[in-house]
């Protein structure tokens, strides 16, 4: 299960986390501080799940500390992980589309610090300011296109392509 | 024993050598330990041998040992052709011949004073090793050593023994990351292009050493150029059906270059088009 999120942080320590982030590098201070309103601070021990399949897209996270897997689980079989992701990184995207839900499970590989964004007032911050939308959404796309691309090459199987 | 240290590069006479020791990498890969008859020769990180397997045939083979101690030389093979197979069957004391060491080395000097990056993919890890053991006998000579590895899987990774110890050692960053895994792996999970942008290295002062799938190695130098590395400064090393090692068969031509005369270590301008060129 999802771990229920801590009280809220300090704002002025959500403000710095959300802006020293690889992620929002560059964003404007207004916009960080609109991020950090609608922000948690989220600390999850190893093992535990920051959302599972299935569940719904109530947050938008960024890494903070620790690692987390992204697997695809089925009965009776262990998991097999997809990816892992690290401090630094973003993780999540289907937030952007309401209704969607998780499509893998989100495991922490050790404890784990993340800033949980709220997803629906993050969404609201994006429609109600098309240029904080833009920035936002083109940064997701950053982050889609590099995992698209990594996706890719893991299925051409890179590190075995050919016999040396 | 006497080590010869200007070896006889483009001689053509094969040298007896025994088996010491075959040990097992992967489910599919060997390293074979092997002690010359007569005196060792030097040579440098990464060149090759010719290594004949009596009544089967030869095959061209990264050195994996340590330079530094050429009394013991090792390749580390995957079994894919019938002298291949052969070497991953050998048993202790069996003679084999080697010719060599052949071709251009990874120019570790040029990376003196600057940070090391050396990216491997699967096996690839074998040709860049003489290096890194090298770049840490004469480890103040460099800055940061970095070494990104990736596999496709936990039971793919060769040279486990030394990434264990390596991981342990400050001298070296050490990231490695498999394609996929299963339970039981807490490492990361990923293609080992997507650590480049995220593994600390001053990128306009560094040297890259890159080995591993032509594919893999592609990815590896566009990653590197995008942080920033100079082209020159990216080294890759290739492997084509060398037959001769010395530059007169052909058939390890790649456009206007013999990989085993001109290479088999490349700088980035050298072959980056070649190797997008899909008619070659």
């Amino acid at each position: 299960m999802s771990q229920e999120p801590l009280p809220r942080g300090d704002a002025e320590q959500l403000r710095s986390a959300i802006a020293a982030h690889a992620f929002c590098h560059g964003i404007a201070a207004d916009h960080i501080a609109a991020m950090a309103d609608a922000a948690t601070s989220l600390e999850l021990p190893a093992g535990s799940f920051v959302f599972r399949r299935g569940g719904p897209t109530t947050a938008f996270y960024l890494v903070t500390e620790g690692s987390i897997a992204l697997e695809v689980a089925s009965p009776g079989r262990d998991p097999l992980t997809v990816e892992t992701l690290h401090a630094g990184e973003a993780l999540g995207w289907s937030w952007l589309f309401p209704g969607r839900d998780w499509q893998f499970d989100a495991r922490c590989l050790d404890d784990v610090t993340t800033v949980a964004i709220d997803a629906t007032r993050l969404r609201t911050l994006v429609d109600d300011d098309p240029a904080f939308g833009r920035d936002l959404v083109l940064r997701i796309g950053r982050v889609v296109v590099d995992r698209l691309i990594h996706a890719r090459a893991q299925l051409v199987d890179i590190h075995h392509h050919d016999d040396r | 024993m006497t080590i010869v240290d200007t070896p006889p590069q483009r001689t053509l006479t094969t040298r007896p050598y025994v088996v010491s020791t075959v040990r097992q990498q992967t489910h599919d890969i060997v390293t074979v330990d092997i002690r010359p008859e007569r005196e060792a020769i030097a040579f440098a990180p990464g060149q090759f041998d010719m290594i004949y397997v009596y009544g089967v045939g030869e095959a061209a083979l990264s050195i994996s040992s340590d330079p530094a101690a050429p009394q013991l030389l090792s390749h580390t093979i995957r079994a894919v052709g019938w002298v291949t197979r052969a070497l991953n069957h050998l048993q202790p004391g069996t003679t084999i011949g080697v010719r060599g060491p052949y071709g251009r080395p990874w120019p570790l000097a040029d990376a003196e004073g600057r940070d090391l990056v050396v990216i491997a993919g699967g096996i690839g890890l074998a040709p860049v090793r003489p290096a890194l053991l090298a770049a840490l006998a004469q480890r103040e000579r460099f800055r940061r050593v970095v070494l990104l590895v990736g596999a496709r899987s936990p039971r793919d990774l060769v040279f486990r023994d030394d990434l264990d110890v390596w991981a342990a050692d400050p001298a070296i960053d050490v990231h490695v990351t498999v394609d996929s895994a299963v339970r039981g792996w807490v490492g990361r999970v990923g293609v080992v292009t997507k650590l480049i942008p995220a593994v600390p290295f001053d990128p306009e002062d560094a040297v890259a050493l890159v080995c591993g799938p032509e594919v893999m190695m592609r990815f590896a130098a566009e990653g590197l150029i995008a942080r920033g590395m100079p082209t020159d400064r990216i080294h890759v090393t290739l492997e084509r059906n060398m037959r001769c090692g010395v530059g007169t068969c052909g058939h390890c031509q790649l456009g206007p270059t013999l990989l085993c005369r001109d290479g088999p270590v490349y700088a980035w301008p050298e072959v980056g088009e070649l190797m997008s060129v899909r008619e070659l």
